[in-house]
């Protein structure tokens, strides 16, 4: 079976470390590139495209906002979760109406992270 | 010849009462230039005072910003980091005494970042800016109370749509000192806060069962080195030209703060 392609973005590499130890408890999944940024995200996807982006929503230079919609106009079959800090439900909704699938609080336990990658990929 | 001598005193007399219209004219004419001069140096002290306070509440507002935003960016992503690091270790591999050690860390974990959460949302608030005051006002509420004994209740005005940003501000900072002090000092177990727009006007009422300041007593304290928070209070509100009324009966205390829009 071939692995699923994971695209972590988040300006702070010592969160996306974090992330790369709990995705490393399943072996299907595969992380293809890191980002700073949305822009970055972007540019990196037009060479290598994931099956799911996870990424923070405060980011500099292109927010998580902003590319999530690019995301889903340019590669509408990719997946995007986004894991911030930001807890407030109105802010939720309208990051699902830009097209996120998914979304979690940075501080989600690893068993909660992994469970949701596994309701969007699987 | 007596017609002379008449002559000159009526001449006398008019210059006499010349002279002395001109002294009088002279004398008021001093006196409202000094008084008009005081005005202007009064609407000057006031101005610099004004100015004053709106520097060291945007110098508060920007030093509270530049913590929240370590405290949330920074130090939530280097804790959210430590956890799954920490979580990441596999339970089978730690006998007994570690499994309970890795627990009471991670328990301790999560503690630490839920309240660093919680002081980086007290310090600076991004739903004031996204979502505007009333839902800031809602969610500080739900977050402060949360977890506690006080129950709460909010009637706020929808038809309030917000002024400007730090207007807005400073109301919001307003109402979250009124809270915290409602909570910390005020020992009640009911909490309601309503707004209502009226014209121009948005008054802002917090009642609680409590016992709350008196008008006196803010007036007192808020002068004090330690009331901090009510100093705070009482420059925001001089700065946006409005009133704060506190009245006490023997079940309820009310705060009452009014502000044109």
């Amino acid at each position: 079976m071939p692995k699923f392609k994971i695209a972590i973005a988040d300006d702070y590499p010592i969160y996306r470390d974090g992330l790369q130890v709990t995705l490393s408890s399943d072996e299907n999944l595969e992380v293809i590139f890191e980002a700073d940024n949305g822009q970055e995200l972007l540019d990196k996807m037009d060479i290598s495209v994931p099956d799911l982006v996870i990424m923070d929503y405060k980011m500099p230079v292109m927010d998580g906002m902003v590319a999530t919609r690019l995301i889903k106009e340019k590669h509408p079959a990719v997946k995007v979760l986004v894991i911030s800090m930001f807890h407030d439900e109105k802010f939720i909704n309208h990051l699902m109406d830009n097209g996120a699938d998914g979304y979690l609080l940075k501080d989600a336990e690893p068993e909660q992270i992994m469970a949701t990658i596994h309701q969007l990929l699987y | 010849m007596n017609n002379n001598i008449t002559l000159l005193v009526i001449m006398g007399i008019v210059v006499m009462l010349g002279l002395m219209l001109s002294v009088l004219l002279a004398v008021m004419f001093n006196f409202r230039k000094k008084n008009q001069h005081r005005r202007a140096m009064e609407q000057l002290k006031e101005m610099q005072q004004n100015q004053l306070i709106e520097a060291a509440i945007r110098s508060e507002e920007t030093e509270r910003h530049r913590i929240s935003d370590t405290l949330h960016d920074e130090v939530g992503a280097i804790l959210s980091s430590a956890k799954l690091h920490l979580l990441g270790i596999k339970q089978t591999t730690l006998d007994e005494k570690d499994k309970k050690l890795h627990e009471k860390g991670a328990g301790l974990l999560n503690d630490v970042i839920k309240r660093v959460r919680g002081i980086s949302h007290n310090l600076h608030s991004n739903i004031l800016k996204e979502f505007g005051l009333n839902e800031a006002i809602r969610h500080f509420l739900q977050q402060v109370t949360g977890g506690t004994l006080i129950s709460t209740d909010t009637r706020l005005d929808e038809a309030y749509k917000g002024s400007t940003p730090e207007h807005d501000m400073s109301l919001y900072r307003i109402i979250q000192e009124l809270i915290n002090n409602t909570i910390k000092y005020a020992g009640a177990t009911k909490l309601e806060i309503n707004s209502t727009l009226v014209g121009q006007e948005l008054v802002v009422s917090l009642i609680h069962n409590g016992n709350g300041l008196s008008q006196e007593d803010f007036e007192t304290f808020s002068f004090r080195k330690e009331g901090l928070g009510l100093k705070n209070i009482r420059n925001r509100i001089l700065l946006l030209k409005g009133n704060i009324s506190f009245f006490k009966t023997s079940e309820t205390s009310t705060v009452r703060v009014s502000l044109p829009i």
